[in-house]
């Protein structure tokens, strides 16, 4: 998934993200909500058990949470310029960190939208919008964009800057994410904040001290199976067992 | 031993040159026989003699003797008779006179064999006397002696007269006395610890900045490579075969050995428990020149409270309690304190330690680390932050501002800019936390938030402020982020982050004094990093093996290409180029094994070496690293060590102990 995911990656500034909100009139905050999708993966006639992932906004934090791995990542837009990225292991409730523009621990990362949105603002630009309906909140476009690697149809909520659905179709493998349920602060009394904090009070260690530790069990074990690079997408559960039909490596 | 040698092989060479003869000349003929006499006459009466018989005709002459020959034959080494080779020389009688020595005409045989143990022939021999390496490494023994004289106070002995004999006739009580006059003759000391600096590491960097210099690089020196003292390092903690830092950093800064994971303690601690601290506390280095009235300073490019810097002043049953949310809850209650604690009440707990003991502190800090000292609040958060709470503390200290509090005097920096306006003639004590967490690699330092000062950068400032002090300096400098490139599996991050240690050595040399200051450069432990396949010269250290007299890279048994440098473990294959997009590539899970390389430029800086064994971080290795060394007291590093020696070649240079125990007797 995740290579697969990369091909939707385009090299758009922070800056140009800001401007991906329209101006529907809706007063529900896109910043602070959680959405939760269904993602269904199907190779030829085969398909993958569907896996749950819900996006989690709060400000200029967003959070991937699979509870499937029970592993959540999160990323920290800092000054429009920096993101930082953790990732959680929620049952053993413990943190590894990843500083911001850390090129050898892999590459920086600049393209906040992509984690915001599942969707990078970069592609959205590309895609060719077929129709809009609905009005305030409920506005949705409907855009689709085709080129020699890709086929990809998306349905758009512009008030919240959510994929409501997205399908990708490419080298024989389709993936679909759609919006299961959406809940916002003011009207589900969802605490964004809290889901944050919980995880910030974690045991945390800096990525680059991973491999110092000799003795700590958790970490020990991250190193010996390596799951601490998986995790991701959900690949690995939290224990570092690789999910049946995911992926390959 | 070289010399002794060579004289030898000289000797020989010129027995050789004396014995290629020509062939003697042919004996004279032999002289011809004398006529036969003529007969008597018959007796008669006495008359008178008859005549004498007139003389015989000489005889003719004799024809020409047989010339002589001589012949020599060149020997090769492990001919019969001359083992390490020589000249057969056959002589006899050119019978049948046709000029050549036929085997059935050799009546003599002799043999000149060259001496000794050499294992070259005559001409290779005269190629290498006259050969440029051959000339510089003879000068460089010739160097190495004269500088061993130098440190050792022998340098009035002319060279001349220095071989074996002459410098045993000095030996033994004049020796021994004359190297114990040289003790606490460093009135400064300077530790540079390279983190996981193996020796593969110091080759690669070495040949990086010299190809970097556009030179072939194998022939370069990084600064720490010219100095005239070296050694090596047994790494070993006392519970483990591959140690860390936390182990490794204790027996160099107390001289004495412990185990794995701790920090100022001895191997009778439990690791983890903080009631078998009590008791088993080590004195440092640092300490100790502390207490002797010298100014200290820390400096490291990872979290000032990680592992390498803490021993220098912090005694812990776990290296991770780096701030108190870091500890178990029974270790705070029963009265420990966490590591970043210990280093802003450095002084007050030192004193504690000693009766009537007054000393001044630690004058400069500086490193990463700021989560450990803050507040789990983000009103104190710094203005460069790159969390949203930047503090990790859950006891709401905030320790830069007790140290504020503290040391009116002294000065806190946390970015490039406020670093940049120290002034070093001026400033008493400054404290540098420059990052939340580690500081930046030196590859990626331009990114930084609001920058930060290179490691030499740190290194200048820090000795620009110590050497106010006219008692001298104990330094520490740490390069900790080579060993974290390295976990990553990047070599292009590890080799520059080694080349800047490098400069911060060659800064600190530039601005002490080879006379009073030692400057002592090594590592902590090695990595699992390898420098294999046989590259030709000049090839790029972080590209493709491209063998002697090749241009296209090799390609290994399954056809494809393979690079120099390489890994045993760890995460292995990735080529994240130098782009700088979303792509995130830390989510992919280790991808080790042999990979198809051929169009990849395997030296951006986002290239991450091929590994065999998968593991989620690469790993310390286990052999010895390397010690070098300048200054009062270097010539005491040479041979293999145990790394806890470093400490002892310290207190022999500075005399450490016997200076802090006359303050504190």
């Amino acid at each position: 998934m995740q290579r697969f995911s990369l091909l939707l990656i385009a090299m758009f500034s922070v800056t140009a993200m800001k401007t991906a909100k329209a101006d529907t009139g809706c007063t529900l905050s896109s910043q602070s909500l959680k959405a939760t999708y269904q993602v269904t993966t199907t190779r030829g006639n085969s398909a993958s058990p569907a896996t749950t992932l819900m996006l989690w906004r709060d400000g200029n934090k967003v959070a991937h949470q699979y509870p499937q791995t029970n592993i959540t990542e999160t990323w920290q837009l800092i000054r429009d310029t920096h993101i930082k990225a953790v990732r959680y292991f929620d049952g053993h409730k413990r943190a590894i960190e990843y500083q911001p523009n850390e090129r050898i621990h892999g590459k920086v990362e600049k393209d906040f939208s992509y984690r915001y949105q599942l969707i990078s603002d970069g592609v959205l630009a590309k895609m060719v919008e077929q129709e809009t309906v609905g009005e305030g909140c409920n506005t949705e476009v409907k855009m689709t964009l085709n080129d020699q690697a890709q086929h990809i149809t998306l349905t758009w909520l512009p008030a919240f800057r959510l994929i409501k659905d997205f399908q990708v179709e490419a080298k024989g493998m389709k993936r679909e994410w759609r919006l299961t349920s959406l809940a916002h602060p003011d009207k589900e009394k969802l605490d964004t904040h809290a889901f944050f904090a919980e995880r910030e009070a974690y045991q945390s260690t800096d990525y680059a001290d991973i491999g110092d530790d000799h003795t700590d069990p958790f970490l020990t074990k991250m190193v010996n199976q390596g799951f601490i690079e998986a995790g991701a997408s959900g690949f690995y559960h939290q224990d570092g067992h690789a999910i049946e039909g995911q992926h390959k490596h | 031993m070289n010399l002794f040698k060579l004289s030898i092989i000289a000797i020989a060479v010129a027995g050789l040159s004396g014995c290629f003869l020509e062939g003697d000349d042919g004996s004279d003929g032999v002289d011809g026989v004398n006529g036969v006499d003529g007969a008597d006459g018959s007796d008669g009466a006495d008359g008178s003699d008859g005549n004498d018989g007139a003389d015989g005709s000489d005889g003719q002459d004799g024809s020409n003797g047989a010339n002589s020959l001589t012949v020599q034959t060149s020997l090769e080494v492990g001919n019969e008779n001359c083992p390490n080779s020589g000249v057969r020389f056959d002589s006899g009688l050119d019978t049948n006179g046709d000029g050549v020595l036929g085997d059935d005409e050799i009546t003599d045989t002799n043999y000149v064999c060259a001496p000794g143990v050499s294992q070259v022939a005559t001409g290779e021999l005269l190629t290498s006397l006259n050969n440029d390496w051959f000339v510089s490494a003879q000068a460089e023994v010739e160097n190495n002696k004269q500088v061993w004289m130098q440190a050792t106070g022998t340098s009035t002995v002319s060279t001349t007269s220095v071989n074996n004999v002459s410098v045993q006739a000095v030996a033994t009580d004049d020796v021994q006395a004359l190297a114990e006059s040289l003790r606490g003759t460093a009135k400064n000391v300077i530790l540079f610890v390279g983190d996981g600096m193996g020796i593969s590491t110091v080759t690669a960097a070495r040949i990086l900045e010299g190809q970097m210099n556009g030179l072939d690089g194998e022939e370069y020196q990084l600064s720490f490579d010219k100095f005239p003292f070296s050694g090596l390092s047994k790494t070993y903690n006392v519970d483990a075969q591959t140690p860390d830092s936390a182990g490794t950093m204790t027996a160099m800064m107390s001289g004495i050995k412990t185990d794995v994971g701790v920090i100022g303690v001895d191997e009778d601690i439990e690791r983890g428990e903080c009631s078998t601290v009590s008791g088993n506390e080590l004195v440092t280095a640092l300490e100790l020149a502390e207490i002797a009235g010298k100014s200290t300073g820390i400096v490291s490019t990872a979290r000032i409270t990680h592992a390498t810097p803490a021993a220098t002043y912090a005694k812990s049953a776990d290296r991770n309690w780096e701030d108190i949310s870091d500890m178990p809850e029974d270790a705070v209650t029963a009265g420990c304190e966490d590591i970043a604690d210990q280093l802003v009440n450095f002084e007050s707990n030192l004193e504690a330690s000693y009766t009537g003991l007054d000393i001044d502190g630690i004058e400069v800090v500086m490193g990463g680390g700021r989560r450990h000292f803050l507040p789990n609040d983000a009103s104190a958060n710094s203005p460069d932050a790159a969390s949203s709470t930047e503090g990790d503390r859950t006891d709401g200290r905030n320790l830069v501002t007790e140290w504020q509090s503290m040391y009116t005097n002294g000065v806190y920096v946390y970015d490039q800019s406020g670093f940049d306006g120290v002034d070093t003639e001026t400033t008493e004590r400054l404290f540098g936390l420059f990052n939340e967490s580690h500081m930046q690699y030196e590859a990626d330092r331009g990114n930084d938030i609001a920058g930060e000062p290179s490691i030499a950068e740190m290194t200048e400032t820090a000795i620009n402020i110590l050497d106010n002090n006219d008692e001298g300096f104990f330094l520490m400098v740490e390069s900790g982020r080579i060993d974290h490139a390295h976990h990553a599996g990047n070599a292009y991050g590890a080799l520059h982050d080694t080349m800047a240690f490098a400069e911060a050595v060659a800064k600190a040399d530039e601005l002490t004094d080879d006379s009073d200051t030692l400057i002592i450069v090594t590592a902590d432990h090695g990595h699992v990093f390898t420098i294999a396949g046989y590259p030709k010269r000049g090839n790029p250290i972080l590209g493709k093996v491209v063998n002697v007299g090749e241009e296209d890279a090799a390609t290994a048994s399954d056809g494809t290409p393979y690079t120099t440098l390489g890994y045993t473990n760890g995460l292995g294959y990735r080529n994240l180029g130098d782009e700088t997009n979303s792509d995130a590539s830390y989510l992919e899970a280790a991808d080790t094994g042999r990979k198809d390389i051929t169009d990849v430029d395997t030296t951006t800086p986002g290239y991450h070496q091929e590994a065999l064994i998968p593991l989620g971080s690469e790993t310390h290795s286990g052999e010895d690293v390397g010690i070098y060394a300048k200054g009062p007291g270097a010539f005491l590093v040479n041979g293999t060590n145990e790394q806890s020696v470093i400490f002892h070649v310290m207190d022999f240079a500075a005399d450490f102990v016997s200076d802090a125990d006359s303050v504190v007797e």
